[in-house]
């Protein structure tokens, strides 16, 4: 097995890795819609071992409704969707204000909210917000990531496998 | 039926939920097959720094909110809220806990209680891998 390396990575699979001082705060991460299906919603009730009537048959609101986790996914999107920043997810704010339905189209946007540096790794913040069809502010979520593991002062020239923009799909 | 009500008493200890993780929740699948990162595969890992793969931090937080669920229902579908910090990471096949308490009670509307409850995640081996706060809404029928 490798070891674990010392350096930072500079590119990875997805193309050249986002530095801390390309972020810029305050910065429109843009918009998406994101069409949640039923199959988006079983497969988050079997990732998470989360099974309850209301998500697969019928719920108090009408229908079946997701397990309000399933907005932990869409904020990381629309960040890939700009930046390429691996690293590790460091701290998770979030607001459940209605139930996501199957069949609803959710308009996700967002924008870079702060950047600090914390016991010499970098890491920075942004805030996401999921809109219904009328309007109405369905969760929101403000994330932090750990820009890398490895320490601020160590070079960033190597090479990863792994990289920020992931496939968007639960 | 939600466990938790206007009479809950503060320090009550919510329901621990348990799950044994596994690398195949890691997988992320693509049009061409899937990705090897960090959560599935060592090379990937070891370029981060990390001496091995280690499991997302969503599947780590998904024992909380199947927690609360059983705490608040509709409640924590609408009016959920928190706030979970990861200390550590967790191993890929690691067993993990959810925990938590009641912590304090406050006025949201003039029918709703906002109850929120100190929450933790901790593995097999002790170790607490994210903390936090979360909260869920009870019907207020006392003025």
């Amino acid at each position: 097995m490798s070891k674990p390396s010392k350096v930072r990575m500079a590119e990875d699979a997805t193309g050249k890795r986002t530095t801390y001082e390309e972020i810029k705060v305050g910065k429109d991460l843009g918009s998406f819609e994101w069409s949640v299906t039923k199959a988006d919603i079983e497969r988050q009730c079997l990732l998470d071992e989360h099974w309850h009537e209301w998500f697969v048959s019928d719920s108090p609101w009408g229908g079946a409704v997701a397990p309000p986790q399933i907005q932990s996914r869409p904020p990381r999107w629309l960040l890939g969707r700009t930046y390429n920043i691996r690293g590790v997810s460091y701290k998770h704010d979030f607001e459940y204000l209605k139930p996501i339905k199957a069949g609803q189209t959710l308009t996700i946007s967002g924008k870079v909210s702060d950047k600090y540096i914390k016991r010499n790794r970098e890491f920075m913040r942004w805030d996401t917000f999921a809109h219904d069809e009328d309007g109405q502010l369905v969760f929101s979520a403000s994330r932090v990531q750990c820009m890398d593991i490895i320490e601020r002062d160590a070079p960033r020239e190597g090479v990863g496998v792994d990289g920020g923009p992931k496939p968007e799909r639960i | 039926m939600a466990i938790i009500t206007e009479d809950t008493p503060i320090g009550y200890a919510l329901p621990q939920i348990s799950r044994k993780l596994d690398v195949g929740l890691n997988q992320i699948k693509t049009n061409d097959g899937q990705l090897d990162t960090i959560h599935t595969d060592a090379e990937a890992a070891a370029r981060e720094g990390l001496s091995e793969p280690i499991a997302i931090g969503s599947r780590i937080f998904g024992v909380i909110p199947r927690m609360m669920m059983i705490c608040f229902d509709e409640g924590w579908i609408v009016g959920g809220k928190g706030s979970v910090v990861t200390r550590r990471p967790a191993g890929i096949n690691d067993l993990i806990t959810a925990k938590g308490y009641v912590k304090s009670k406050t006025v949201e509307t003039e029918e709703k209680l906002r109850i929120e409850c100190e929450v933790w995640v901790e593995t097999d081996k002790g170790v607490k891998v994210m903390v936090g706060q979360c909260s869920g809404l009870v019907a207020r029928t006392t003025p």
